[in-house]
């Protein structure tokens, strides 16, 4: 096993150190470790070169001589091999520290903590009290949230079980377009194949695992999609004027767009994506509450008052 | 780093990754070594030992890396070809760019120099990789309020905090003493003594709305208890809507099958909030017992549809 590895990294300084393309048979007679027969030495450097590719090395093929064109050679490129952020100053690297921090015990936590070792490696000291104290920390465990990065960087349609409403599950396809949190949930907004447009799903409705649907680059991101409007329904708003008790419904008074006191109450407009959701809302927060308009609102609200009514009494 | 570190190939990395944060530590304790990389010492140890055989083609001595890691401490020499640190993957680099946006929104609005500065290494990220689609990622919490009760706790002092209580629809003033961080799947919460009650008492982080040093000092009282309050239990039947049922009432879990017209238990401090859920769950969720308790929501609905009358 360490043999292998062994191999590998010498395979890696090898075709990093050189300038020109190296054959093949240069590399069996220099690079340590490749023994046996011809074919084994052949399926030997096969697999290693996927390894690489695996590790995200990316070997290049050219010719040795362009005059020869009968075996290939091999390199790899410093400028793709190592990270290049350019001259990066001390706060910037503590501000990126911050970025991986956030990941602590989270989903993406291994690839934020092996990004940190590179960073750490470039040789800048991090400048850490350069920046206000803040601890920010994101909470994602699902299991599938690298299936999801993975599928929107490479454009690899993604399916899985939806609950839906009356706790069905549906399978849907869907092209990822971005992923986002809100509230403390995360969301995949994307193209429904079956649907045939732009829906939202929230990851804690998506039940079992997300596997890909397709190969990678299978669909384009429109270039005019915008993720935080397609989040805030900011397409389809409705209007509402609310009057709210003095001194209640903070969760309503921290949406309002302006208030207006009227004495005993104060009156809110709020603009919102989601009539049914806003219904549940007002509700909650019982004779607090009074809506003023819009219609939908306002009759949904009551219809629900009356069908509670009806339920209990 | 990665957990797996059985196979050959996380050794390569760890290898690779290896030489440039030598290279950027020289004479970094094995021991420290091995903490950061996330492996015990004797990985640490057979990882080096295997490192000290590579080098470059011919293999003399004068090829090959020159590591010295004898008394506990380790340096790295001749392993020019691999100084730099490799390139980030996909899934680092949106690892980053998630976080850079939750830094992004825990600084004050004030600060447009690392503003500007966060936004262009987000460009520089999203370049390195290529990214075409869209990722944000944004607190449920303000920034500095995890870190006023990061220090609290961590200190042991008291904080005066500004709170909402969601079932009662209150904003209080509390002096609590923060003792430690607590979090189901969804909510962080903070496990604290509440001077203002006298008792331990659980918040909710997204609800506190503000926090600074305590004015005067708190001492838990010497009998305080856990929460006092009683647990009322509740009858309900939940008639459709089942998915939004089941996340209001935390069902989850073992609960798949609900169905139309099933019956469940459900417990709460207080019979404020459970009016509060019913309401709120517009219809779709009926309480069926205690008796009284479903004779108020009536008398609620009665009284909240007087207001459009």
């Amino acid at each position: 096993m360490s043999r292998k590895s062994e191999r590998l990294v010498n395979l890696t300084i090898a075709l990093l150190a050189t300038k020109r393309f190296v054959t093949k048979s240069e590399i069996f007679r220099t690079v340590d470790g490749y023994e046996g027969s011809p074919e084994t030495k052949e399926r030997m450097f096969e697999r290693d070169k996927d390894d690489l590719r695996n590790l995200g090395i990316e070997i290049e093929v050219g010719s040795f001589d362009p005059l020869f064109e009968d075996e290939a050679g091999y390199r790899i490129r410093p400028e793709g091999y190592a990270l290049n952020l350019n001259d990066i100053t001390g706060e910037e690297l503590a501000l990126l520290s911050l970025a991986a921090e956030a990941w602590r015990g989270a989903a993406l936590d291994d690839a934020a903590q092996s990004a940190l070792l590179r960073l750490s490696s470039i040789g800048v000291v991090s400048d850490i009290d350069s920046l206000p104290a803040m601890t920010p920390r994101l909470s994602s465990s699902h299991i599938s949230f690298q299936t999801l990065t993975t599928a929107i960087t490479s454009r690899i349609p993604v399916t899985f079980n939806y609950i839906a409403k009356e706790l069905s599950t549906e399978i849907r396809v869907v092209d990822p377009y971005g992923i986002a949190t809100r509230n403390g949930h995360w969301y995949l907004v994307g193209l429904d194949h079956k649907r045939e447009g732009i829906r939202i799903f929230r990851f804690d409705r998506i039940d079992g695992d997300i596997s890909k649907y397709a190969k990678g680059k299978a669909y384009e991101i429109p270039a005019d999609f915008d993720l935080k409007s397609q989040l805030d329904g900011a397409d389809s708003l409705s209007q509402s004027r609310i009057d709210i008790r003095k001194g209640k419904a903070h969760v309503l008074r921290q949406m309002a767009t302006s208030i207006e006191d009227k004495g005993e109450w104060d009156q809110i407009a709020i603009s919102y994506p989601d009539t049914e959701r806003m219904i549940k809302l007002v509700l909650w927060h019982g004779n607090d509450v009074k809506v003023v308009s819009d219609d939908d609102l306002r009759n949904g609200v009551i219809a629900s008052l009356k069908h509670l009514v009806a339920l209990h009494g | 780093m990665a957990k797996s570190m059985s196979t050959p190939l996380n050794k390569v990395a760890r290898m690779l990754d290896l030489v440039p944060y030598l290279h950027a530590h020289q004479g970094i304790e094995l021991s420290k070594l091995a903490h950061d990389f996330g492996i015990t010492e004797s990985e640490m140890t057979a990882d080096l030992t295997t490192l000290w055989m590579c080098g470059l083609p011919k293999y003399t001595p004068l090829e090959l890396i020159d590591l010295s890691f004898d008394s506990g401490y380790v340096t790295i020499r001749n392993a020019e070809t691999l100084e730099h640190p490799r390139a980030l993957n996909k899934d680092e680099a949106i690892a980053l760019l998630l976080g850079l946006d939750l830094v992004r929104s825990a600084l004050s609005n004030e600060r447009t120099d690392l503003l500007a500065k966060i936004d262009a290494l987000a460009t520089r990220l999203r370049n390195l990789i290529g990214l075409q689609g869209q990722l944000t990622a944004e607190p449920a919490v303000d920034g500095s309020i995890r870190s006023t009760l990061s220090k609290a706790i961590s200190s042991g002092s008291a904080l005066d905090i500004e709170y909402h209580s969601l079932y009662a629809d209150r904003i209080t003033q509390r002096s609590i003493l923060p003792i430690e961080w607590k979090n189901d799947s969804f909510h962080e919460y903070v496990f604290a003594y509440c001077d203002s009650a006298k008792a331990f008492r659980t918040f909710r982080l997204d609800r506190i709305t503000h926090a600074t040093p305590a004015a005067k000092k708190v001492a838990p009282a010497q009998f305080a208890g856990e929460s006092d309050e009683n647990l009322f239990t509740y009858t309900i039947t939940i008639h459709n809507h089942l998915r939004a049922a089941r996340e209001l009432f935390e069902l989850e879990g073992d609960d798949k099958d609900l169905h139309p017209g099933i019956e469940k238990t459900v417990t709460s401090y207080t019979g404020e909030w459970m009016r509060r859920m019913i309401f709120s769950a517009a219809a779709s969720v009926e309480l069926v017992s205690p008796a009284r308790a479903r004779g108020d929501i009536a008398t609620a609905a009665r009284g909240v549809l007087d207001l459009y009358e």
